[in-house]
């Protein structure tokens, strides 16, 4: 697992949810985990082809998701399996998006899907056997979770071009 | 000031947007299952030479700015964003007025005077 490309997304999370949440947040726990990904709550997972490739999960409580709407929009929203479906994709794709523009700027360029919503019992596919980082994020909502495993799929473009060529 | 809406969609639906008086504005991100969020801009200024449109997208680096911009969008902003700041671009892309308050592109947490 290279730090240097989990590193924005730690960055990028922190700021998304202290930025959203106008109040400061902490990282409490950080551990790396091979198992299937089992969900505390509410899961995305957003999946990333190109220079580097990976998917990151970002996971929530349907109570923590609540709260996080209610602030988002200001004024108290009322539950429903939606705002919560809806708030969840919402997070992670603004942790995302600001993880690849600081990765973008390091010169990676990649490719970034949509949201997928998990919300069965079930381990999360393509989870199994690969080393992610875990890392519990504390808010003024709750808990949320982010699972990152990423490498490096080629060598970074500049990187390939330094390479001289063969005579 | 014209009265402008529309709602662009996230899921399996396609891109939608509401046209009055042969203009249009939409709110629209860049990452999106079915079309890309810069190829609908081309494709809703391609139908509607006046669209307004603002970007609305976490990803805000510099390649996705100059390409929203170049199809068309009037503006570029980068999420999370807070409600005032983006009252103000929109106060600025549907103002008729060129010295109306805003730049071409804010970035989230830009603070406006």
């Amino acid at each position: 697992m290279r730090m240097e490309l989990i590193q924005p997304f730690i960055n990028a999370a922190d700021a998304v949810f202290a930025e959203s949440l106008q109040a400061p947040t902490k990282i409490v726990d950080l551990s790396m985990d091979e198992d299937t990904y089992r969900r505390k709550g509410v899961a995305a997972l957003i999946a990333i082809k190109g220079d580097i490739e990976g998917r990151v999960i970002l996971d929530l409580s349907p109570e923590v998701a609540m709260k996080v709407a209610s602030l988002l929009a200001g004024t108290e929203v009322e539950a429903s399996e939606q705002v919560v479906r809806e708030t969840v994709c919402e997070m992670a794709n603004m942790v995302i998006g600001n993880s690849v523009t600081l990765l973008n700027d390091q010169g990676f360029h990649f490719k970034v899907f949509p949201p997928e919503i998990h919300m069965d019992d079930t381990g999360l596919g393509g989870s199994a056997d690969t080393e992610a980082l875990v890392i519990c994020i504390e808010t003024p909502c709750g808990s949320v979770y982010l699972n990152i495993a990423m490498h490096y799929l080629h060598r970074r473009r500049q990187e390939r071009k330094e390479v001289p060529a063969l005579d | 000031m014209k009265q402008f809406a529309a709602l662009l969609r996230k899921d399996n639906q396609p891109v939608r947007y509401l046209v009055v008086d042969d203009s249009v504005f939409a709110r629209m991100d860049i990452t999106m299952p079915q079309m890309e969020g810069i190829e609908a801009v081309e494709r809703i200024v391609r139908q509607h030479a006046g669209a307004r449109i603002v970007m609305v997208s976490s990803v805000g680096y510099q390649e996705n700015i100059l390409a929203a911009l170049q199809k068309g969008a009037k503006h570029f902003v980068q999420k999370p964003v807070k409600p005032e700041v983006l009252y103000e671009i929109l106060r600025y892309v549907l103002s008729d007025d060129p010295n109306a308050v805003g730049s071409p592109v804010a970035m989230a947490g830009e603070q406006r005077s």
